[in-house]
């Protein structure tokens, strides 16, 4: 931002020509504070930093004498009124003499005094609007006037913090231990428990940030994602899918399969005559529940139709023979069919 | 404010573990500079939902900064309220964004 010394253009600021009217610094000036609101931007100081300069910018130009005052005397704005000096056009004059200022910390100081926040000068903290998102307000006894310390006007609590982690089926199987670090935190350890689900929301208690009202440390928020796997998925109600491709003659004839779980190969039984789509349950083979439970593994029927170059002269005289000699018919009533 | 399917402490205990705090609708309304009756109007509303007349650490958070929403940009209750839940939503997304390594600045 444009400054000299600490001097701070509340035009530029807010981002409007020194002739605009009060009506559109008052536009600008909610624009940019829904913008730039902290609760709205958790975990940003700048938009924090923002804030407070368009909160201290439009303080002094949303009223009329102080900015007639500001325009005129600049920078020591606030000053020429204190000492009483002279109206007349003094601001631009870059000789104006400083050493006048010497009992002020700094402009900010002016801006203080004049909001009367900290009647006693010296050093100050940086802004007339005082927003901390920080864990705790600091040095609350020494910089806060006491009348002005509650929260709602002090620092802001954050939202909760939020992480995410994303698991291999395995993983999210089995549970695991990952370790978690947060921006400017130490990395701490999470035991994720064997059977989270998609979207599985997990609270950590006492990680989070810290409450300013309570100084007590906030829960941090865990969301799981899983990573597709290529056989087995995930279903609403938690159970354990997957597909497995069947012969046609496996279909007709039925068949023993060695098909995978989560607890290795387990001989699955095809009865003769399935249909393409049928599903076979596999009870307590499926996704762990929170009480320790087993869901079932749903395992899709698909038959696969061998193509006519992959068939070897055998195969291709028995379907012949197998065509010659059929007796049902599936698509018999096709002629009767009428919209 | 959706309820989490799973609470843990974390592996490695770390900080304090006392168990969460309540506020009786007189403390929420001493620590936030607020009138008692306008704690019990935000009961019904559902802008903060307590357990037996009791609000927790996070009520509170809430509590404030629907306060400074409500101050600032001049949002009624409910408004401010939806506010925070679309930030609580938007930043799980983010954070799943981030678990996949996507930017989100």
């Amino acid at each position: 931002m444009p400054t000299t010394q600490g001097f701070k253009d509340y035009y530029a600021v807010l981002g409007v020509e020194k002739t605009a009217s009060q009506d559109d610094l008052k536009k600008t000036y909610r624009k940019l504070a829904r913008k730039y609101h902290p609760d709205l931007n958790p975990d940003d100081k700048t938009a924090e930093d923002k804030f407070k300069e368009i909160n201290e910018a439009y303080e002094v130009l949303s009223d009329p004498e102080n900015r007639t005052k500001y325009d005129r005397y600049g920078q020591y704005w606030r000053h020429a009124e204190a000492s009483g000096a002279p109206e007349g056009g003094v601001a631009s004059d870059p000789g104006f003499d400083e050493s006048e200022f010497s009992n002020y910390g700094g402009f900010d100081d002016f801006i203080n005094e004049l909001l009367h926040r900290y009647g006693q000068g010296g050093k100050q903290r940086s802004s007339a609007y005082q927003y901390y998102s920080t864990a705790a307000p600091p040095d609350v006894e020494s910089d806060f006037d006491q009348g002005y310390r509650s929260v709602y006007h002090s620092y802001a609590p954050q939202p909760d913090t939020e992480a995410a982690f994303v698991l291999t089926l395995a993983e999210a199987f089995s549970g695991v231990t990952k370790e978690l670090s947060l921006e400017g935190e130490t990395p701490f350890k999470v035991r994720i428990p064997a059977g989270a689900k998609p979207g599985s929301r997990i609270r950590i208690k006492g990680q989070g940030r810290t409450n300013p009202i309570t100084q007590k440390r906030g829960d941090l928020y865990l969301t799981i994602d899983l990573e597709p796997h290529p056989f087995f998925a995930l279903d609403e109600t938690q159970n354990l899918t997957c597909e497995v491709k069947i012969a046609p003659d496996e279909a007709v004839l039925g068949s023993e399969l060695q098909v995978p779980t989560p607890d290795g190969l387990v001989k699955l039984k095809i009865p003769a005559g399935i249909n393409s789509g049928q599903t076979l349950r596999l009870r307590q083979k499926g996704w762990k529940t929170q009480k320790g439970d087993r869901t079932d593994l749903l395992v899709t029927i698909k038959i696969v139709t061998p193509k006519g170059d992959q068939l070897s002269d055998l195969e291709r005289t028995s379907y012949e023979t197998i065509r010659a000699n059929r007796t049902v018919n599936p698509h018999a009533d096709l002629e009767t069919m009428r919209l | 404010m959706s309820t989490p399917d799973i609470e843990l402490w974390p592996a490695d205990p770390v900080s304090n573990s006392a168990d969460d705090e309540a506020y009786t609708y007189e403390q929420t309304a001493e620590l936030m500079a607020m009138s008692v009756t306008l704690v019990e109007r935000f009961v019904p509303l559902n802008l903060v939902e307590p357990q037996e007349r009791k609000l927790c650490d996070r009520d509170l958070a809430r509590i404030a900064q629907m306060l400074r929403l409500r101050r600032d940009l001049g949002l009624n209750w409910v408004g401010a309220s939806m506010v925070l839940d679309m930030c609580q939503e938007i930043s799980q997304l983010k954070a799943r964004l981030r678990a996949y390594g996507v930017q989100t600045d």
